[in-house]
């Protein structure tokens, strides 16, 4: 697992971002994320033949005012959101999630789907009673450690900030936001690998 | 009969207070009664200690659970929930916490995530008062919290 960089201050993100990018811990991938969380491809500069090195993915959606009840797209609430929730970035690469409080980014091992997290010990998002959709469960934060790659160590509550996490080997990564009810309300986005 | 310049001013302060008011009430989707007691409500490491262990308790995977919004169940239907659910009850039982102050507990942590959420994030951009106490209590003690939230106990 690589060291994510993390940068705490959600007012210094774009110097920070321009700063690491000229130290090189980042390439500026200069990706519009998609305003309707559809399954966008972030575009990245160096993206030769095919998957793009890097992206820009953001976890939590700010703009969405008050309207936070109001789905941005069927998977998720307003500002409980990924956007785009579908990458993909070449083996090597580098996602950064800039986060807007209050989240949790988690990243899963391949093969790790959504219906793997146990929100609390024998509850996943499909063996809960009673049909699929937002459910009252009475847990906070979900700690799944099956197959999990990464968690942002900073406090969820913290200000906004970016993490990084480079993704060394092919395949179809989960990332989840560990808050249960956000994650019972599908906050969750995928990095493919090439 | 008042005339209808006299009203113009009451008409518009109440169309001003029913802007600023109407997104939180129809966000709650509870009583006005809930939704102010939601955010009026203090949370405490001591009772947060108490509550949060107890809701995930061995045993309350198989209770029934209400499909609806979680943050939008009235505190009356979340407190029957946490009732019927025996290990749940009987944990908060034991830690001497009355069901309808665990669902309290639930629906304030659900409510500030909320309001630190429309405030782009920004703790300090939440209003003055419980919502923001309550987001800084969450920031200060975020790795016991977790803990506490935790399946590995």
């Amino acid at each position: 697992m690589k060291l994510p960089c993390v940068i705490s201050s959600g007012r210094l993100v774009a110097a920070a971002l321009a700063g690491l990018l000229a130290a090189g811990c980042i390439a500026d991938t200069g990706a519009p994320t998609a305003p309707d969380g559809t399954a966008a491809i972030a575009a990245a500069r160096g993206g030769i033949a095919g998957a793009p090195a890097d992206a820009v993915v953001r976890f939590g959606n700010p703009d969405a005012g008050t309207d936070r009840f109001g789905p941005v797209h069927p998977s998720a609430h307003a500002v409980d959101n990924i956007i785009p929730n579908s990458v993909v970035i070449r083996a090597g690469g580098t996602v950064t999630f800039e986060v807007v409080p209050p989240h949790v980014v988690t990243i899963y091992e391949p093969g790790t789907t959504p219906d793997d997290i146990r929100l609390i010990p024998g509850v996943t998002l499909v063996n809960h009673v009673g049909p699929p959709g937002p459910a009252f469960i009475p847990n906070f934060y979900i700690d799944e450690p099956n197959g999990r790659l990464f968690r942002d160590p900073a406090p969820a509550f913290g200000p906004p900030h970016s993490v990084q996490y480079t993704f060394d080997a092919p395949g179809r990564y989960l990332v989840i936001c560990s808050i249960a009810p956000h994650f019972a309300l599908k906050m969750y986005a995928w990095v493919e690998v090439k | 009969m008042r005339s209808p310049h006299r009203l113009a001013p009451a008409l518009g302060l109440a169309l001003a207070l029913s802007t600023v008011l109407a997104p939180a009430a129809a966000a709650q989707g509870r009583s006005p009664a809930d939704a102010r007691l939601v955010d009026g409500h203090r949370l405490t490491m001591p009772m947060l200690r108490k509550v949060l262990p107890a809701l995930s308790a061995p045993g309350s995977a198989s209770c029934p659970r209400d499909r609806r919004d979680p943050r939008s169940l009235p505190l009356a239907e979340m407190t029957q929930m946490i009732e019927r659910c025996a290990p749940m009850a009987q944990a908060l039982r034991r830690a001497a916490v009355p069901p309808r102050e665990a669902a309290l507990v639930m629906a304030s942590l659900y409510r500030t995530a909320e309001a630190v959420a429309i405030r782009r994030g920004d703790v300090n951009a939440v209003d003055q008062g419980p919502l923001r106490d309550n987001a800084l209590l969450m920031q200060e003690n975020d790795a016991e919290i977790k803990r506490l939230t935790g399946e590995n106990r």
